[in-house]
């Protein structure tokens, strides 16, 4: 494992009651030669991979430089939606993040629920203040309110925002 | 030449935490990196849908992902082993790669509403070869009219499934029923495949259904068809609870004898009628040779090889055991000199 990924993996960001989710997200294009695989197949730098709770033990490739993760905070900083339940053992289903997260996983369809693109959100990663940027430089991860990261999920499809949604909590 | 890379999905410890973010990291053209990509999946519920897309594969340079062996697909469903378990409107595993093997795991799809959901999806190009083996899919159907489930299905592209297994895509009343493989395109070989307590077994909708040695057990649906659709004339010794079955060595109306369909244990027993010694040896298949079942087991066990997934045991070892046997049971212990004290003979039977 080298040294980033040690830093990585023992992040202090996921102890507080603060937590909602972490996402994990790529970091660097995959590309293939064949257009429609391209696109439809290969994730691309922002794409959301995977959300987990806050307690999510990450593995040991989650990190630079593939990926980043955002650890999502509620907007009153206080009460937890979605960390691992006290007692909770692999063999348990962990369950399935928030539906306003939950969508950042999906594909974009066609009409005919094709997939056309694999994720229809992006984070704009290169647009987020210069301390996150740092953070996601250095250490592969940062912290972001909910309503922060929202307005840095982009629809790959109309361009806009998910900042206009209503509150995540 | 090629290099295999292994890689671990653990819940913790592990290279990735999730299939999901494996395939996203290691997405890329095995043909020129001359490798062979492999996912070691251990045991834990994943809830993270997987498809799989976007890499260039050929023939011997492929994706393999596959259950540890203390993490295997077992009859009764696992919860000790690796398992894809997650609900929604998409199918749990999608894989539009064309090289891609998925082996020996774990999958239950929760569906409430909607249709083309299920277990496992393959819609590779026209020259491909995706498989699935020893893989046991699971549905459940809540709510009123979830249609159109399945558990497996081609879409597109060639895919074999050998020695899998469909439970649970039952009757809800919606249309169009519930099958446990499903073919709307591309070509489909089922070998020595079950399908137990399904709305439909086996269904042919478009494209090209191979089935050979296929059993269709209806177990509690009262609506129901084991066989349905046109299937290729290479189909046969297939059986069935209905009077579907296909081919010139087909077993009709049959009755079928399991471990315990209690607990989900569907084994045949040394006992089964029904199945036992009437299935053919694809030993030397020309499409897809194997001499092994769902437990790894070797086939036969009898005369013959079995018809569905289970091999039972000749008479006097059980199937059950031996599979058992094939995964690690710290349940189990075998104290020598207790056996010898006891007064036990080398010649006694073991039962489970």
């Amino acid at each position: 494992m080298s040294k980033t990924q040690t830093v990585f993996c023992v992040s202090p960001a996921r102890a507080g009651a603060g937590n909602v989710a972490d996402l994990l997200i790529k970091a660097v294009d995959a590309t293939n030669a064949d257009p429609t695989k391209d696109r439809r197949g290969c994730y691309k730098r922002g794409d959301v991979v995977a959300v987990k709770p806050t307690g999510w033990q990450w593995g040991k490739e989650e990190g630079p430089p593939r990926f980043v993760r955002l650890t999502l905070t509620q907007v009153d900083g206080v009460t937890p939606v979605w960390s691992v339940p006290k007692g909770w053992t692999p063999d348990q289903p962990i369950g399935e993040p928030p539906a306003d997260l939950k969508k950042y996983l999906q594909s974009e369809l066609d009409f005919f629920y094709q997939p056309t693109k694999r994720r229809a959100w992006t984070c704009l990663l290169d647009s987020a203040a210069a301390p996150v940027t740092t953070d996601l430089t250095t250490k592969g991860t940062s912290s972001l309110t909910v309503d922060v990261a929202k307005a840095l999920m982009q629809n790959k499809s109309t361009g806009l925002t998910d900042a206009s949604a209503p509150a995540l909590l | 030449m090629t290099t295999t890379i292994t890689k671990t999905v653990k819940s913790a410890g592990g290279d990735y935490s999730s299939l999901s973010a494996w395939e996203a990291a290691q997405q890329g053209n095995l043909t020129v990196l001359d490798e062979i990509h492999e996912a070691q999946c251990f045991g834990f519920v994943d809830t993270t849908a997987v498809t799989i897309d976007g890499w260039t594969t050929d023939a011997t340079r492929y994706i393999r992902v596959f259950a540890d062996p203390s993490a295997v697909a077992t009859l009764p469903y696992t919860t000790s082993g690796y398992r894809l378990e997650m609900s929604g409107a998409q199918p749990v595993v999608m894989v539009f790669e064309e090289y891609t093997r998925i082996e020996r795991i774990t999958v239950q799809a929760t569906v409430t509403a909607g249709s083309n959901c299920g277990g496992m999806e393959f819609s590779g190009a026209a020259t491909s070869d995706m498989r699935a083996i020893g893989c046991l899919v699971r549905g459940v159907m809540n709510g009123s009219n979830p249609n159109g489930q399945f558990g497996f299905r081609v879409d597109a592209g060639t895919a074999k499934f050998i020695n899998c297994v469909a439970l649970d895509y039952t009757d809800t009343g919606g249309s169009p029923p519930n099958p446990g493989f499903y073919t709307s395109g591309g070509t489909l070989y089922a070998y020595n495949c079950l399908t137990y307590n399904c709305r439909r077994g086996y269904r042919q909708d478009g494209g090209t259904f191979i089935a050979k040695n296929c059993l269709y057990d209806r177990g509690a649906q009262t609506t129901h068809e084991g066989f349905v659709g046109v299937f290729d004339a290479a189909s046969d010794y297939n059986a069935s609870t209905e009077a579907d079955a296909v081919g010139t060595h087909a077993r009709n109306s049959q009755t079928f004898t399991y471990v315990n369909t209690g607990t989900g244990d569907f084994h045949l027993t040394s006992s089964d009628a029904g199945a036992r010694d009437f299935g053919v040896d694809l030993s030397a298949d020309s499409i897809y040779a194997f001499a092994v079942d769902f437990d790894n087991v070797s086939r036969p066990q009898g005369s013959a090889w079995d018809i569905g997934a289970t091999e039972a045991a000749a008479s006097g070892f059980d199937a059950a055991l031996m599979a058992a046997m094939d995964r690690p049971r710290p349940d189990i212990v075998f104290d020598l000199p207790q056996m010898v004290a006891s007064g036990m003979a080398p010649s006694d039977r073991v039962n489970p």
